[in-house]
């Protein structure tokens, strides 16, 4: 026990002899999952569960889904109704859901040390792309930034399949319906992870509607790339 | 038709406080996701007595050299309104005061860096460009005054405006400000900021050309630095045009109006179109093209072999560099720029004077970095670190070495790994100017908003003469705003 103190210390000073560099004391870069190349400190993961479970995007997409219920998915329709009531209670579940699903995943993220953000694969070809895609939909990075399962986000869905189950009226309110809402969030889960790998592409191909050269428009130079 | 039940008077009374309470609670969240538009830096330095400054540094105007503290630089902060106007003017007296200081302690070998943010952020003490622009000053004057940080010369001017005005909390309402904070950015943008960074530049140069100065403008502030200069560099290009008239034979020349001007303007993923590059492109192609400037050897004896380190390289005046992955200005620009240009904003220049291939629409709603007809460069990736090959494409090429944290998404191998890239002058180019233009890997700036890191000072410091050449102890380093004859490759 004494001679791990010893090496222990022993590491620490040496560690503080190589660095030449003294560095200020500043407070740590709070960056709520902006920076990509920095683990995320608790505040920044807080704040992450924060915008990702709160924001607006989540408020519209959730009243679009509501809207289209009656139409995709008229279980609820013989119990709650339309109108007013109906919508405030379909809204309300999902709205619900959404911050369950958050919640859960960011309550077990945090257990087992996840880093709740997708990352790129930074692959060129499509398939492997794809493959990435879909793999890490359940593959986190750790706070060493090193890969694994992660049980934050299988939580997350389970929260948010199973949280409807105290308020959806008797009838319908089963097990196994509960399970396909744990099913449909793991979708969204699958989504997110293609749109983090993807999203260069389609904003790309978006923007490039506004600006496309003219056809006779002769090559652009060389772009980056590797010397061989 | 189903009459609504009429309320109690009673039940009026007893829910209007409960309404008003509801709407006080609303207004009050949605207050509490504004940014106050304030000066964050109150307290003068200079201007008082040493035993009445304020005694929290947070809070001064300038934050003074600490070697105690393990702070190496000193840093001063210059603060603008929403309408251009500067908070406190005494802020940049003391700003140019804290820039004589260091050309005093430093015998003449000041660097100065100067940043002006982009949208999402101000001069607020936790703000992120601050707390991140303050290591790299740290870690640029560890090894511009190693061994003697008592005499080192590293000054920061952090030129701030108010580039945030929703909290971070409430991201989407956040990014709905992007028309109004561009907008406002380019009202900043004219006077006084124009007149304050060019006094800062001129104040470096005054006290010894051997100072080195740049200037880095990010996002929505590097639209702001490029208005900010865009009237001396008209300047410059009609006493260039002017000189070269004279003699065509001289080997060097120096221009009065570039003396007093920065060795480095950066414009690092810059939220403007293109237009105002191009515009001074056309205008003054011709006659850059026709000289260099350059960067000093950074080995002085060379024994075998001319590697790139023995040789004196060109070197940009402009470097306008955005990241292949930053979506912000690659693909949200185009598109913003597009639905709403700024009321105020340049006008393209006629097809005919553009380049094959550039259209005004396109001119007016891309950034001129990731507009392939506007490149001088390539940034080209060295395999297994060998960056020989590069020699093929410019005998001159700039060599940059980085190293990737181990965290971060384009490393692959678990820990930091280093990077060799060449810069490479594309011979073919439209643009064979100072104004360099090009892409940078993802490697180097992985996004929008990540940009004061380790690897791109590195970056940018390969574009400087080496930085050990500012410790007081060497001689002084050579001046660098010499124009030289343009060379073949």
């Amino acid at each position: 026990m004494i001679r791990m103190v010893v090496l222990g210390a022993l590491a620490m000073v040496l560690r503080g002899q190589s660095n030449d560099a003294p560095a200020e004391p500043l407070p740590p870069t709070f960056h709520c999952g902006d920076r990509d190349d920095l683990p995320m400190s608790g505040k920044d993961k807080t704040c992450y569960w924060w915008t990702q479970s709160f924001n607006a995007g989540m408020l519209f997409g959730a009243a679009f889904n509501t809207a289209l219920d009656p139409v995709l998915n008229g279980s609820t329709l013989k119990y709650w109704g339309q109108g007013v009531e109906g919508f405030s209670k379909r809204f309300g579940t999902r709205v619900t859901q959404s911050m369950a699903k958050g919640t859960g995943q960011a309550i077990v993220g945090a257990m087992y040390h996840e880093d709740p953000r997708f990352y790129p694969s930074r692959k060129e070809k499509f398939w492997p792309r794809v493959g990435f895609a879909l793999t890490h939909t359940l593959i986190v990075r750790n706070d060493n930034g090193h890969p694994q399962f992660s049980a934050g986000r299988v939580a997350g869905a389970f929260s948010s399949g199973f949280s409807g189950m105290a308020w959806t009226p008797d009838p319908i309110n089963t097990t196994s319906a509960a399970m396909v809402r744990v099913g449909t969030s793991m979708g969204g889960v699958v989504a997110g992870s293609f749109w983090k790998e993807f999203e260069p592409d389609i904003m790309n191909l978006a923007s490039s509607i506004f600006r496309k050269p003219p056809k006779a428009a002769t090559k652009a130079p060389k772009k980056t790339g590797d010397i061989q | 038709m189903k009459r609504l039940p009429v309320r109690s008077r009673d039940q009026q009374e007893r829910s209007a406080p409960r309404f008003s309470r509801r709407l006080v609670l609303l207004a009050f969240l949605a207050l509490a996701g504004c940014v106050p538009q304030k000066q964050w830096r109150q307290q003068p330095f200079y201007a008082v007595p040493p035993a009445e400054r304020a005694k929290d540094v947070e809070q001064r105007y300038v934050i003074p050299l600490d070697v105690s503290g393990k702070r190496l630089y000193s840093l001063a902060f210059v603060e603008f309104k929403n309408n251009g106007d500067y908070w406190d003017k005494r802020q940049l007296d003391e700003a140019l005061h804290a820039i004589d200081e260091a050309d005093r302690r430093s015998n003449h070998r000041a660097v100065v860096v100067t940043f002006i943010h982009g949208w999402k952020n101000n001069a607020k003490q936790d703000n992120n460009n601050v707390l991140d622009f303050r290591r790299q000053l740290n870690r640029v004057a560890a090894d511009a005054c190693k061994d003697d940080f008592e005499h080192c010369g590293v000054v920061g001017v952090y030129m701030a405006w108010s580039g945030d005005i929703v909290s971070r909390y409430a991201d989407t309402t956040r990014t709905l400000t992007y028309f109004d904070r561009r907008d406002t950015a380019i009202r900043v943008a004219v006077d006084p900021i124009a007149d304050a960074v060019l006094k800062v530049m001129k104040q470096v140069k005054s006290g010894a050309e051997t100072n080195l100065s740049v200037v880095v403008g990010h996002s929505f502030g590097g639209l702001v630095l490029e208005y900010a200069i865009s009237r001396q560099l008209r300047i410059i290009g009609d006493e260039l045009h002017s000189e070269l008239g004279k003699s065509a034979t001289r080997d060097a020349m120096q221009l009065k109006s570039l003396g007093d001007f920065a060795d480095l303007v950066v414009l690092i993923n810059q939220a403007a179109p293109a237009a105002n590059a191009v515009t001074t492109l056309i205008q003054y192609r011709g006659d850059l093209e026709r000289v260099n400037l350059l960067r000093p050897p950074r080995q002085t004896s060379c024994d075998a072999g001319e590697t790139q380190d023995c040789k004196q390289l060109t070197r940009p005046l402009i470097l306008s560099v955005s990241s292949e992955t930053d979506l912000a200005t690659k693909a949200v620009l185009p598109v913003a720029e597009t639905i709403a240009r700024p009321p105020n904003g340049p006008p393209s220049p006629p097809q005919d004077q553009l380049p094959e291939g550039l259209t005004p629409k396109k001119v007016l709603t891309t950034a001129a970095a990731h507009t392939p007809q506007l490149y001088s460069h390539q940034i080209v990736q060295c395999a297994n670190g060998d960056c020989s090959p590069c020699a093929k494409l410019d005998k001159y090429y700039i060599p940059i070495s980085i190293t990737l944290p181990a965290y971060a998404p384009s490393n692959s191998t678990g820990s930091d790994e280093k990077r060799k890239y060449c810069v490479a002058r594309d011979r073919k180019a439209w643009n064979q100017t100072p104004y360099w233009i090009f892409e940078i890997p993802t490697a180097i700036v992985p996004d929008h908003g990540t940009i004061f890191t380790d690897r791109f000072t590195d970056f940018l410091t390969s574009f400087l003469p080496p930085l050990e050449s500012y410790r007081s102890s060497r001689p002084a380093p050579a001046p660098l705003q010499r124009m030289t004859p343009s060379r073949p490759n």
